[in-house]
């Protein structure tokens, strides 16, 4: 293990791979359930399994993927579609924020290889990628290995759920409808664990339960963002 | 054009084909932006609170929209993360606690 620095090794280190394969099998039950939850959703929507492995291949964004299949509509319309690909484009919104903060430590590498790896961002991968210092973390290789492991998990994951999907009648009786409210609890605790300062996400927080009740549901995701990291920027340090 | 011209095969290659356009563009883009923007130790305090902020932007309202079993499940799910540091035990405990009070009724 070398030193702690503030910015990423500029190549691949084994340590790192493994690293980084270590903390997605950390995800891996989680992404099983929400997998299968889209999956499933996927087939009572009439998708055919090309359909939803091309998804999660081309897409590849479970959060966005969830809601679309939430919204499916039979027969489309284009105004529709219309509707599908901007709240698409409201919940991925997060990656613009995450691609931004990645910039500082990804800046010193081939820009080859990150625009290639950021096909592959996710929360989980980003949350593994980009760990401090002090929790084992900041090594290109950490988020290569996490990213594709977790690529490739999902191909299964959502294809399992497809198939399976059948077999779950009332996915709210399980609580599986809620997953995403506790797989991103899961990534939020660690964060409010070592943070020193929990203002700038208890406003986050508030802002988006605003925003969520005067009725700008799809865009809460980036409001709440956007007004934690604008309190966390203004705050004295 | 018409509904009949484009199947709902054709509508949902379109959907999943233009959503994997743009959701590659907002992967990459926010990393480029970043490269033609001067970060200052604000925009860096900024960048470092939007983790946190951005899952708590996500799943708060969803919580509270499903009521008891979305706030107790996501508080379950948070006490045993923090217990335990393992995500599988936050998922189970709240996926049961979700389970058992829609079991009760709620």
């Amino acid at each position: 293990m070398s030193a702690p620095t503030s910015s990423f090794h500029p190549q691949i280190t084994r340590a790192g791979l493994f690293e980084g394969l270590r903390g997605a099998m950390a995800f891996a039950p989680g992404f099983i359930i929400f997998g299968a939850a889209i999956g499933a959703l996927a087939a009572q929507h009439g998708l055919s399994a090309l359909q939803i492995f091309a998804q999660s291949a081309l897409v590849y964004a479970g959060a966005s993927q969830m809601v679309s299949l939430q919204m499916w509509q039979h027969p489309w319309s284009w105004a529709g579609v219309v509707a599908v690909v901007s709240v698409t484009a409201a919940v991925n919104s997060r990656f613009v924020l995450m691609g931004a903060a990645m910039r500082p430590d990804l800046a010193a590498l081939p820009q080859g290889r990150v625009y290639g790896v950021l096909f592959f961002l996710t929360d989980a991968s980003w949350a593994i990628g980009m760990r401090p210092a002090a929790d084992g973390g900041r090594d290109f290789g950490a988020l290569v290995a996490a990213s594709v492991f977790l690529y490739l998990f999902w191909w299964v994951t959502t294809l399992v759920g497809f198939y399976l999907g059948a077999l779950i009648s009332d996915p709210a009786r399980y609580g599986l409808d809620l997953i995403m409210v506790f797989v991103f609890t899961t990534f939020l605790t660690p964060i409010l664990r070592r943070s020193v300062h929990l203002l700038p996400y208890a406003i986050a927080g508030a802002a988006a339960l605003a925003a969520h009740r005067l009725g700008a549901s799809h865009w809460t995701i980036l409001i709440g963002a956007l007004a934690g990291a604008f309190s966390a920027a203004m705050a004295r340090p | 054009m018409s509904q009949d011209a484009f199947s709902q095969d054709a509508f949902t290659w379109t959907i999943i084909l233009i959503s994997a356009v743009v959701t590659y563009a907002l992967r990459a883009g926010g990393y480029w932006l970043m490269g033609h923007v001067a970060l200052t130790p604000r925009v860096r305090r900024g960048l470092e609170a939007l983790p946190g902020s951005i899952f708590i932007a996500t799943a708060l309202p969803l919580a509270v929209k499903a009521g008891a079993p979305g706030m107790a499940g996501a508080a379950a799910t948070a006490l045993a993360m923090w217990l335990t540091g393992k995500e599988l035990y936050g998922l189970a405990a709240g996926l049961a606690t979700a389970a058992g009070l829609r079991a009760l009724g709620f």
